[in-house]
């Protein structure tokens, strides 16, 4: 089975900046001054962060695309998005009460963007199993659609509903500035081009997987 | 076409009749209020008391939860009788029954919270009286809040297979948001003076900030689920 | 304006994976009482609905009275009335109290309303029980009642989905002769499994098989044995 020449050359450089980030983190980047060696895990939370709210927003569009023009591929696509949004989200939340634990010595502190993070995680994987209690494709499409696009702004507002919450109630706390050497900031940049990448290839490899699946069903179904 | 705002009058009229005969949403909601009073009262009180401000929380976490028991049901009897049908056949605009809906939820909620407040705030020992208008102010809007989450919530309910274990997870990640606005305003009225605002702004722009989010935040989700709401009622 | 009730052509909906209506292209003329006959699963409901604007077609088109029911759905819910196997009412509200929140809907004049009722109510014999809550009518009765609400506001179309199942004959015949009564200022749709009794009552037949059109015309050509 070939596979296209374009998806060969984006995996190829993929492959060659996860290569570099890998580098980066490990050997090129200096222990931090105040952190040690535990600066390392900042980096692997960063950039999946910023891929699990991309994805929560992929969720957004995907639902308004899917009850604008009707056709179920946007709405595979839209559950590509919540079930790699919360492996990411996941893997955010991980890293970060490990980098927390390193920074301050304790893994959860109710830090705005960790509550809305946690908050966010909820929100997915609500979506995934209010989505598996409904049988019907068409019906799960169409209210699954209306739901991830009610969540979204919820979500943005508990933002910003916390943070003011968070800023009425003085930190006990305080978030120690990380020293960025500017190896730190390359490795940083890379770190998230590399987790973009993955992560878009993993989009790309589940939605066909899953529309395969799908249209199996069909042909099974059309056939009984 | 009937006018939306008539329709909507309608269907929330009808819906509170319906309660005043059959009363059990009503009291099953003020029922489950105070069995988690008496549930929370062994976690927090110690040395006879809780802090104002854990108790006056504590008020909006049950009636958050109380709204299981009033807006689960919102579309769910609607649809299980099949009437839902009668609705969304009528010439009426989709975004009107929900609405309708919307109002006869803050009325539902409203009733009971109107019993309850009171007696909360002597078991769980804190006062409104510092600014009372402020209090009956956050009430309506906190209340048509959680009206709003919990009716939409209530019609993305209707087309899955567990339709009461299903309507927490949809309700709950949508009304964390006006949840956190609504708790801390009310922290603010019974600190009293103890309340401290945000860096410069003082105790008074804090909490008219927080009403102004809140507000923003009810009109935000009325809008975008009354926008979306025909997908809902003709899939 | 479209001189046929119903316009379809090439209507698909699914349901899930299976489809419920595939490519159906039928027509009704506007006037009389049409027939939609096959059986259970055939997928005479899902066209009932597509028709009356809850469901969007998945494929295809579909004109009702000359509106397409996507488009233009509050110019088609005002000239419908629909009944079905549940009855749309609200069992805590009495029958003069369901009838008044439906008339609120359809935006009805009050003396029109009240004319509506007293001549309905009469025709339907439920007069007598309109003050009573319908949970305490009987199915009978409660059929009726829904009969009246879906009359109330003088639908141009009328759709009735198995009308005539849980009936007794007496009802029957009477809500026959009612729908006879007004052929000619009204268009009636009837689904049902009953291909015998359908042919009594309709003009024109569209039968549906597993979601395909088998045949359609007027009842002259209809085949019972098909």
């Amino acid at each position: 089975m070939a596979v296209s020449k374009n998806r060969l050359i984006f995996l190829g450089i993929t492959a060659a900046i996860s290569l570099l980030y890998v580098y980066m983190t490990w050997i090129f980047s200096p222990p931090d001054a105040v952190l040690g060696e535990n600066v390392r895990i900042f980096f692997q939370h960063v950039a999946p962060a910023l891929v699990a709210y991309g994805l929560f927003g992929g969720t957004l569009l995907c639902g308004l695309l899917y009850l604008w023009k009707g056709d179920l591929k946007y709405d595979i696509l839209g559950a590509v998005s919540i079930k790699l949004g919360l492996l990411f989200t996941t893997i955010t939340l991980l890293s970060g009460m490990m980098w927390a634990n390193a920074a301050w010595h304790s893994p959860w502190n109710w830090d705005p963007r960790e509550t809305t993070t946690l908050i966010l995680w909820v929100a997915y994987a609500c979506i995934l199993a209010y989505r598996s209690s409904v049988s019907d494709r068409e019906a799960r499409a169409q209210f699954g659609s209306i739901f991830g696009i009610v969540a979204f702004p919820m979500v943005i507002l508990s933002y910003f509903s916390i943070i003011i919450w968070d800023t009425i109630h003085p930190r006990v706390i305080t978030e120690s500035g990380l020293q960025m050497e500017v190896e730190h900031m390359m490795t940083l940049f890379v770190a998230m081009i590399a987790v973009t990448m993955i992560a878009l290839i993993m989009v790309d490899l589940t939605y066909k997987v899953d529309s395969a699946y799908e249209k199996l069903m069909r042909i099974r179904m059309s056939r009984s | 076409m009937t006018s939306g705002f008539s329709a909507a009058f309608a269907i929330a009229k009808k819906d509170i009749i319906i309660q005043f005969r059959k009363k059990f949403e009503a009291f099953a909601m003020f029922l489950f209020a105070l069995i988690a009073v008496i549930a929370f009262s062994f976690a927090l009180v110690s040395g006879g008391s809780i802090p104002a401000d854990v108790g006056s929380a504590m008020l909006w976490v049950i009636i958050f939860f109380m709204g299981m028991f009033g807006f689960a049901p919102i579309f769910l009897s609607e649809s299980e009788t099949g009437t839902l049908r009668g609705l969304a056949t009528a010439p009426i605009p989709a975004w009107a029954v929900y609405a309708g809906k919307v109002i006869y939820g803050f009325v539902l909620m409203g009733m009971v919270v109107i019993f309850l407040v009171p007696i909360i705030s002597v078991l769980f020992g804190f006062s409104f009286l510092t600014n009372l208008a402020l209090t009956i102010a956050v009430l309506i809007v906190g209340i048509l809040d959680l009206a709003a989450v919990g009716s939409m919530a209530s019609a993305l309910t209707m087309p899955s297979e567990a339709k009461a274990t299903v309507f927490p997870l949809v309700y709950f990640p949508t009304a964390t948001s006006g949840l956190i606005l609504l708790i801390e305003i009310t922290k603010s009225i019974v600190l009293g003076d103890l309340f401290i605002g945000i860096g410069i702004m003082g105790p008074e722009q804090t909490v008219m900030l927080l009403f102004e989010i809140l507000l923003a935040h009810l009109i935000a989700m009325l809008t975008l689920s009354a926008s979306v709401f025909h997908f809902a009622l003709s899939p | 304006m479209s001189t046929k009730a119903i316009e379809t052509s090439d209507l698909t909906r699914r349901y899930g994976y299976r489809v419920a209506l595939r490519k159906v292209s039928i027509e009704f003329s506007k006037g009389g009482i049409q027939g939609l006959f096959g059986a259970n699963g055939a997928g005479k409901t899902t066209l009932m609905r597509v028709i009356s604007t809850l469901l969007r077609p998945h494929g295809g088109t579909i004109t009702v009275m000359g509106f397409d029911p996507q488009d233009e759905p509050e110019e088609v819910k005002k000239l419908l009335g629909l009944v079905g196997d549940k009855p749309l009412l609200y069992d805590e509200l009495t029958g003069i109290e369901n009838l008044r929140f439906y008339s609120k809907l359809y935006g009805l004049q009050s003396d029109f309303f009240e004319t509506q009722v007293e001549e309905l109510s009469q025709r339907f014999a439920i007069k007598t029980w309109l003050e009573e809550p319908v949970k305490n009518l009987s199915t009978g009765l409660k059929k009726r009642l829904d009969i009246v609400r879906s009359l109330i506001h003088n639908p141009e179309l009328l759709l009735l989905d198995e009308p005539f199942s849980g009936l007794d004959k007496d009802t029957t015949e009477d809500f026959q002769e009612y729908l006879n009564e007004f052929r000619n200022i009204r268009t009636t749709i009837v689904t049902t499994h009953n291909l015998a009794f359908g042919a009594q009552l309709c003009d024109e037949f569209v039968t549906l098989r597993k979601g395909v059109v088998v045949s359609q015309g007027p009842i002259s050509e209809f085949d019972q044995t098909l």
